[in-house]
């Protein structure tokens, strides 16, 4: 073959060689890249893992720090205030029909519009957000109603002498109003579930009737229905009331007589009053308990049991990842150590390990749940749990772990590292476990999300109860979320929960392809 | 292997699943026949309609011997009739208007009328019986023991085959049978209490005496017993033995020997399963061995007595089978079909009251005799099932499945798949069709029940109009608390707290909560409790703070309660409001006027209406009284300063509610004590491990403090259901340990002409609870007067009644704090007859359902409305 | 010759394992407590005869304050007793506890319960192992492409969420809000019906979602790193075209991980999804086992554990069996 006619070699670029001159490598300009400087530069690489290892922090902080921006603890609960929607201050101000503590209320009936309007009128208060209401084609109301200030009075309230003077004291002082006037007893509906609710102040149509409906006067407003006394008359009922007034100072002018209204009634263990329960929340807690918490406003809402759902998350992040985390870790050392041994040595030891893994798999774990639960009744169910997924959670690694050792203990390099006399130990973790790791990792990045899969789906059918005290988990939350998911206006209990585990699942696959891709060192070089 | 070879085994071996599978349900032996409707061709007026509803749990056996829970009555209640049954009154007895349909605006609210319905007479027969049945001359003078009722000719069961009193005495015999253990059949011993029903139920446990009959000090022992051929028997646990009054167990584990333990094991292995092991020849050296170690903690060696001394030691551990509980033959139970005509004869030991004077019903006949058990013969027998190896127990699948089911009601199963739907359809057969009451009732054609368990798809299938009916939840209260489509319905059920106080029992368990047993120690918890707040934080929704033991649904005089002042209700009678008011430490002037802290002279009802039961400073005075006991004498009560006061929640299960209301009675103690010697000292425990033997670890004293545990049931009868809290053999009562035959109660009898009146008595509270319920002869008791409800004036039963819960307000054990209200939906396809509810009729039923859309008209209204009914729903007008 | 003699040796280990595993989930469910509850106002002395006559219990002893004392009939005594039943009467027994099965024949229950659940299992897997691996396969041409990032944020998606969430969400927009499909399964039992098979495609939707997502993961990951492996190199340099390099090498290789999953999902398909029949109302086999535990159903808990422990060891052996076919080089237990 001519020399000279190679193509697309130019001529000028050939240069006779002799003998001496022995061609080296050339210096390498770069600097040498160890193993895992070089993984770390491919991981850097790979924009996905990038995102996704950011997104893990943020929410590792969020579980560690998020308790320190809200007073709420999950063992706080209040029943009055269950199913209170997300409210943040600033949106609120902005007036924005966003994160503004309320939601659509559409087909409401007209007796329920009605104690709606009747609440917003006595108290002043926006319960029907900026008045507008849409009537729809067969005669139901539709409206934005704001969950806070919708509670109203809840149920009548007794409370001792002191906190009633301590807290007409806290009106003169503040100017707050928390004390309404009361309905006099006789004047209340008669049907016991209706006796004792304080949203009742007007006049009804039938006090005897299951369903309460005001009974409007003839220009259809609705009819006080205070207890009214004239000014200086005595009763040994009616407990003495000198503060904040509705009435104004100088009273109600009825036919000629000044009438006052009665703001307690005198009963064996104290005073029963009627109080808004938006002040009495802000007067107990800044007064009385002083743990910090000065409003009602709860970030992401509360649970069907009143417990604010922020508080819940962060602590159940935290438990949910450290839980995570201890039992990912067993299960990966003992499974790998399990599955590498019998996935190595085969033959009569992997047949031996088999069935026990075999046998220990086919425990019923429901069982040994129930009889830890039995015998350990009163420490928490955490326990329960962590032995029940330490008991049979390392057989899906091992079995991982055996899988790859057959795939690759017979691969060529490995014949030749043992022919070269390296010893079982080595060439099971210097040879064949870097090629395992990929697998492995991916799926122990997985571990945490399953682990709070699990939770759920324990808690959902009752299995387990992980909430006691200040425990949480997020797979409890979405238990409970999901019962009332159907309920108009409250998806936001479970929506919170299921983003926040998107968010990790979706972090842990993009975090754990690129950490599985930039340790495989087969990939080098090859980055797309 | 070729790879041919193992695909073919990969493939076979899942085909042989899969085939197996649809083998088994092709030779499915269920046939879903679905019956024609032909009833009896009536007067069209009112529509006709399936109704659909959902159940979470299925039934699983309808039969009225063995029924368990709610969910076995939504069959049984529909495939069954009464002798008896209620019906609306109407003004003037005008039921029908002229074009046949029911006078709804007749309908007199509030009252009721007993009628008969599958029997035809009633008669009480007490004087006429057999003399077997033992009646005293007085007991035949006042009657109402032994009654006799006359069947109608016309029933039959839903095959046609004719129903008579011979199948009801079958029946019967079936309910008692030994070898079965029916559950229901305590029904017929313990609440009816027919005659000799109870002991040949038991009759077939064998009742044990020893061979050597007891001998004191001084008398020669009497060891002529012929051993040789009768039975004899040797028992490790029975304790009656002449040789020593303990268990030879108890000797045995007493001397501790090892090898005496390996006799008792040998022994009680021989042993039958009441625990006795029959002396043969092989067992005999074990009896001897067993003996030897039994006599060791006497200092009495067996090897060193002759064999004649052996043998009479030995005797006198030894039983014989004295007999099987007084046996009894069927003859003896009060209970039997009357020769030549078609009626049953019912012979009781306790008295009712279920004629009128005039010869009419009165509640009590459709209240306590609406029915005996009925079984079809031919289809029981071939139902039974013979215990399996190892058990002795023989079981029934009657009634439990398409094929296995006879009706004789209303309505007749025509499908059932278990775990799915089952299908209830009008019974052409029922006797009711050709009576004048049941006309034009019953519309609904078919009852549709689906298994649903989970919560959204059942609400979501209402709001489609797919399903008739729904429960108001947490889920749905907020919107649809107004909906004119909801009906609110008080039970009688009353919910609390019970506080365990057995002294012994407390000591020993090392919470150093010997405290319980301190009365003002519960009285200042009871009064530390705020209703309203318990109300708000536990219990939200319709329920309502309760003071009293009995909930507002009780009645103590229904008979005539339209006419009564306060409508018969136990709650609304002034003796019962007193009661209460000085239970919770308000004080009576002479005027009758009531005063408490610094309230005086309300009269009755303002007091009552100023109740909370809630007085935190008379807590706090009770909680320094009991610390001032309990310190005052430390030894008695096992209470160790230093160490914190433990009370253990009992939970059944372990769930965050229960945990919240265990932290909820946290904070209420903490407040209790705040600012005594106790503060911060009380923890309670939560503690679910007992499960569903919750009430056992109660009873037992494992758990102190049982929250939510409540009663129900007997709505007419308060007068025995207050048993559950002050009769110790009440299987109700969780206090058994409080011996009221040991503490006294006096009172003055108001006038009036009846046993006793007017006088002042002392007795035990147990002995006012027997007197008050006419059973203090049959209970012995020191007194035995009978104020049972014919034989004294309500004013003098409700003084002792309202004694009876005063007192165990003030002791504490069980504080009451709600009474329960539940709220349901009707869909837009049906409609109540009436919208109060009444006493016995609720809202009319199915019975007097009305029908407003047929099937076609209802699918074209829910097609108009798109499939979303929410918004109807949401109407309140 | 191996892998018979390796089959023969794994079929009889497996009845040594099936025989001990049998024995400790008779010990396991005994142990518990014995399941006594007394209605209130009936007798517990029935309750007690009741107990003792199916032979769990003996000495009835009546305690005061209304506590009952007995002893427990040795459990051995019990298993003697159980063994006798099965093997020499067949009979699996009757329901004595599991309240909606209560006195009924147990394998016909069982057996009866069995059809909807293989039913939805088969359509699902129908369904969710094509469009998986085809997902799979897409995303791992298409590495670190929009595809691909697209792909794996639809699978995330489906994963995270909740299997209780997300079927509540697909029944309430597909059956409620749209009405194309009932809210629950038809009752009738011809299930080649249309209009019961209509019934079943919410639930077998919900339930192809996961195994959908689970199978596009694995094959995405596994064909990715096959794909740089040498093999694939030297297939594209010899001219085969680049479908069929994949199809015939880069395919036979992930599919040491795939096919063995497909034949797992084959054996669950026996093992109905509880949260999906309780939603759909599918009378599946679901939450038998559950309900035979929490209600301690001894005999009932008995024939689901056995049933289901023999149809997991068989799968064990099968799915070792397939590695050995899928790559010849992988020889299962080999030393």
């Amino acid at each position: 073959m001519d020399m000279k006619n190679i193509n697309n070699i130019p001529l000028e670029k050939l240069r006779l060689a002799n003998r001496s001159d022995t061609s080296h490598d050339k210096k390498l300009e770069t600097k040498p890249l160890t193993y895992m400087q070089d993984a770390f530069r491919r991981f850097c690489k790979n924009k996905g893992a990038v995102v996704g290892g950011i997104v893990i922090s943020f929410l590792v902080l969020f579980a560690l720090l998020a308790p320190l921006f809200t007073p709420f603890q999950p063992i706080y609960n209040d029943q009055t205030y269950a199913f209170a929607a997300p409210k943040n201050k600033i949106f609120y101000n902005l007036g924005i029909d966003f994160w503004d503590g309320c939601r659509e209320k559409e087909g409401v009936g007209y007796v329920a519009y009605l104690k709606d309007l009747a609440l917003g009128l006595e108290t002043g208060r926006e319960v029907i957000k900026d008045g507008e209401v849409e009537i729809d084609e067969n005669g139901n109301y539709n409206y934005r109603y704001d969950t806070y200030y919708g509670v109203g009075f809840g149920k009548y309230k007794i409370i001792s002498k002191e906190e009633y003077e301590a807290i007409q004291a806290y009106q003169n002082e503040t100017g707050r109003q928390v004390l309404y006037p009361i309905v006099k007893y006789s004047d209340r509906p008669t049907q016991e579930k209706n006796k004792y609710d304080a949203n009742i102040y007007y006049v009804t149509e039938n006090p005897k009737a299951q369903t309460i409906r005001p009974k409007l006067d003839k220009d259809g407003n609705i009819q006080v229905n205070y207890w009214k006394y004239e000014e200086g008359e005595k009763s040994g009922l009616r407990a003495d009331y000198n503060s904040l007034r509705i009435e104004g100072e100088d009273g109600v002018q009825e036919n000629g007589k000044t009438y006052y209204y009665a703001y307690g009634r005198k009963v064996d263990g104290g005073i029963e009053v009627r109080t808004e329960y938006y002040e009495y929340y802000i007067y107990q807690h800044t007064q009385v308990k002083k743990d910090g918490i000065t409003e009602p406003v709860f970030w992401f809402g509360t649970t069907s049991t009143g417990k604010d759902i922020f508080a819940c998350l962060s602590y159940g992040a935290r438990f949910s990842f450290v839980f995570a985390i201890i039992v990912a870790v067993v299960n990966l050392v003992v499974g790998v150590i399990w599955g590498s041994i019998s996935g190595y040595y085969g033959g009569k030891i992997d047949l031996a390990m088999e069935r026990f893994c075999e046998i220990l798999g086919s425990v019923p774990t429901m069982i040994v749940i129930t009889l830890l639960k039995y015998h350990m009744g009163t420490t928490s169910q955490v326990i329960v749990l962590l032995i029940a997924f330490f008991a049979t959670g390392w057989i899906g690694m091992a079995g991982r772990t055996r899988m790859q050792f057959y795939r690759f203990k017979n691969q060529e390099y490995v014949l030749t590292a043992r022919t070269l006399g390296a010893r079982d130990r080595r060439i099971m973790f210097k040879h064949i476990f870097p090629n395992a790791i990929g697998t492995l990792v991916t799926s122990c990045a997985l571990v945490i999300p399953s682990m709070i899969y699990s939770e759920t789906s324990l808690s959902y059918l009752g299995i387990i109860n992980l909430e006691s005290g200040n425990t949480t988990s997020v797979g409890t939350l979405i238990a409970a979320g999901q019962q009332s998911l159907m309920k108009d206006g409250s998806a936001y209990i479970t929506f919170f929960p299921c983003a926040f585990l998107v968010l990790l699942m979706l972090s842990f696959n993009l975090f754990g392809n690129g950490l599985r891709d930039a340790f495989n060192p087969s990939l080098r070089g090859t980055e797309g | 292997m070729t790879k041919r070879l193992t695909k073919i085994v990969a493939l076979v071996l899942c085909l042989v699943m899969c085939a197996s599978v649809f083998a088994a349900c092709g030779e499915d032996k269920k046939t879903t026949t679905t019956k024609k409707d032909d009833g009896p061709v009536e007067q069209y007026v009112y529509k006709q309609a399936q109704y659909n509803t959902t159940t979470s749990v299925m039934p699983s056996n309808w039969n009225e011997l063995t029924y368990r829970d709610g969910n076995d009555t939504q069959i049984l209640s529909y495939i069954g009739s009464s002798f008896f049954d209620y019906d609306y009154k109407f003004e003037n007895d005008k039921k029908y208007n002229e074009d046949g349909s029911i006078n709804v605006d007749g309908i007199v609210e509030g009252a009721y009328t007993t009628n008969y319905s599958a029997a035809a007479k009633l008669e009480d027969v007490t004087a006429l019986v057999d003399a077997k049945w033992g009646y005293t001359e007085e007991q035949k003078a006042e009657g109402g023991y032994a009654w006799k009722i006359t069947l109608r000719d016309d029933l039959k069961w839903h095959d046609g085959t004719p129903i008579t009193a011979e199948d009801f005495e079958y029946s019967m015999m079936q309910t008692l049978d030994p070898m079965f253990m029916n559950y229901r059949a305590n029904t017929y011993y313990d609440t009816l209490m027919i005659k000799n029903a109870k002991t040949y139920f038991y009759s077939a446990a064998p009742i044990y005496s020893p061979i050597v009959p007891a001998y004191g000090d001084g008398e020669t022992p009497d060891y002529s017993f012929d051993m040789e051929n009768n039975e004899v028997y040797m028992s490790s646990t029975a304790s009656d033995m002449t040789l020593a009054s303990y268990t030879l167990a108890w000797l045995v584990d007493y001397w501790g020997d090892p090898a005496g333990y390996d006799a008792l094991e040998a022994v009680d292995e021989a042993s039958n399963e009441f625990g006795y092991m029959l002396i043969t020849d092989e067992t005999i050296d074990l009896a001897y061995n067993l003996l030897r170690y039994a006599l060791k903690p006497f200092g009495m060696d067996l090897d060193s007595y002759d064999e004649a001394t052996q043998k009479e030691l030995l005797m006198e551990t030894l039983y014989y089978v004295s007999g099987h509980g007084e046996p009894v033959a069927w003859e003896n139970v009060g209970m039997y079909a009357v020769e030549g005509e078609n009626a049953i004869v019912v012979c009781l030991d306790k008295q009712y009251h279920l004629l009128n004077d005039d010869g009419s019903l009165n509640y009590q006949a459709a209240y306590y005799m609406s029915g005996l058990p009925l079984v079809k013969e031919d289809l029981y027998e071939s139902c039974k099932i013979a215990p399996a190896e190892g058990a002795t127990l023989w079981t029934s699948n009657y009634n439990s499945s398409l094929n296995t089911t006879a009706s004789w009601g209303p309505y007749v199963l025509t499908e059932f798949e278990a775990g799915s739907h089952f299908v209830l359809e009008k019974n052409p057969n029922w006797y009711g069709w050709n009576m004048d009451e049941y006309k034009n009732q019953y519309n609904v054609t078919t009852i549709h029940t689906r298994k649903v368990e989970e919560f959204n798809t059942k609400w979501m299938g209402f709001l489609a109009g797919t399903y008739d009916d729904a429960s108001l939840a947490e889920e749905n209260i907020d919107e649809y608390l107004d909906s004119k489509y909801v009906h609110y319905s008080i039970t009688s059920g009353t919910y609390g707290m019970q506080l365990y106080s057995n002294l012994q029992v407390l000591k020993a368990s090392g919470n150093n909560n010997g405290i319980l047993a301190i009365r003002e120690f519960r009285q200042a918890f009871n009064l530390g409790l705020n209703r309203s707040a318990v109300i708000e934080n536990v219990w939200p929704g319709t329920t309502a703070p309760c003071f009293g033991l009995m909930s507002p649904a009780y009645y103590y005089d229904i008979e005539n309660s339209p006419t009564l002042a306060d409508g018969g209700q136990y709650r609304n009678s002034p003796i019962a409001k007193a009661g209460i008011l000085r239970a919770y430490g308000y004080v009576e002037a002479a005027d009758g006027t009531w005063s408490i802290n610094d309230m005086t002279g309300l009269t009755l009802d303002e007091a009552y209406e100023t109740l909370t039961g809630y007085n935190p400073t008379l807590a706090k005075q009770m909680l320094n009284e009991a610390i001032a006991i309990l310190e005052a004498d430390p030894e008695k009560y096992g209470y160790d300063s230093t160490e914190d006061i433990t009370l253990v929640y009992g939970s059944s299960s372990d769930t965050a509610k229960q945990r919240d209301r265990a932290a909820y009675l946290q904070t209420v103690l903490d407040e209790l004590a705040a600012g005594t010697k106790l503060e911060g000292k009380i923890k309670i425990v939560f503690d679910a491990s007992a499960g569903s033997q919750w009430a056992e670890a109660f009873r037992s004293g494992a758990t102190q403090i049982g929250f939510g545990y409540g009663f129900q049931g007997n709505v007419f009868n308060p007068f025995d259901i207050v048993g559950a809290f002050v009769n110790p053999d009440d299987a109700l009562n969780y206090h058994m340990y409080w011996d009221t035959s040991e503490i006294d109660l006096t009172l003055t009898m108001p006038a009036g002409d009846y046993e006793g009146a007017g006088e002042t008595i002392t007795m035990s509270v147990q002995n006012w609870y027997f007197c008050l319920n006419g059973l203090a002869e049959t209970e012995d008791q020191d007194y035995t007067y009978n104020w049972d409800a014919n034989n004294a004036p309500n004013e003098a039963r409700l003084t002792i009644l309202s004694a009876l819960e005063e007192l165990v307000i003030k002791e504490s054990y069980s504080i009451m704090l709600i009474s329960d209200a539940g709220g349901s939906f009707l869909g837009a396809k049906f409609s109540y007859i009436s919208d109060i509810q009444n006493v016995f009729m609720g809202f009319g039923g199915l019975r007097y359902l009305v029908v407003n859309y047929t099937d076609a008209e209802w699918t074209a209204y829910v097609e108009s409305m798109n499939g979303d009914l929410s918004s109807e729903y949401k109407k309140t007008e | 010759m191996y892998m018979f003699k390796y089959i023969l040796k794994r079929l009889g280990l497996m009845l040594f394992t099936f025989s001990i595993i049998f024995v400790m989930c008779f010990v396991l469910i005994k142990l518990l407590p014995i399941p006594v509850n007394v209605m209130p106002g009936q007798d517990p002395l029935i309750v007690y005869k009741t107990l003792e006559g199916r032979g769990w219990i003996m000495n009835i002893v009546e305690g005061e304050n209304g506590v009952w004392h007995y002893d427990r009939v040795p459990i051995f005594k019990q298993l003697g007793i159980y063994l006798i039943r099965i093997f020499r009467d067949g009979d699996f027994g009757i329901a004595t506890t599991y309240g909606e099965y209560m006195n009924q024949n147990l394998w016909d229950v069982f057996v009866s319960h069995l059809p909807p659940t293989i039913l939805i299992n088969i359509y699902s897997s129908l369904i969710g192992v094509p469009i998986g691996i085809g997902l799979g396969i897409l995303a791992a041409l298409k590495k670190n492409k929009w595809q691909d990032q697209l792909i794996n944020v639809v699978i995330i998606l489906l994963i995270s969420i909740p299997g209780i969430v997300l079927s509540l969400l697909l029944q309430y927009f597909i059956c409620f809000k749209l009405r194309w499909f009932p809210l629950t399964m038809e009752t009738s039992n011809d299930y080649f019906s249309w209009p019961v098979f209509k019934s079943m495609l919410p639930a077998v939707f919900a339930l192809c979602l996961g195994s959908i997502a689970g199978y596009a993961r694995y094959t995405r990951a596994e064909l990715s790193e096959v794909l740089t492996s040498e093999f694939m190199l030297l297939a594209r340099t010899k001219g085969l075209t680049k479908k069929q390099a994949i199809m015939r090498h880069a395919m036979r290789n992930s599919m040491v991980v795939i096919f063995p999953s497909i034949l797992g999902e084959f054996i669950s398909v026996l093992s109905g999804s509880l949260v999906i029949e309780k939603m759909f109302a599918i009378n599946g086999v679901g939450g038998l086992y559950l309900n035979a535990i929490t209600f301690q159903d001894y005999d009932f808990f008995m024939l689901l554990s056995a049933f289901y422990t023999l149809v997991g060891l068989t799968a064990g052996i099968v799915i070792d069996i397939s590695y050995g076919i899928i790559d010849p080089r992988i020889r299962m237990g080999a030393r």
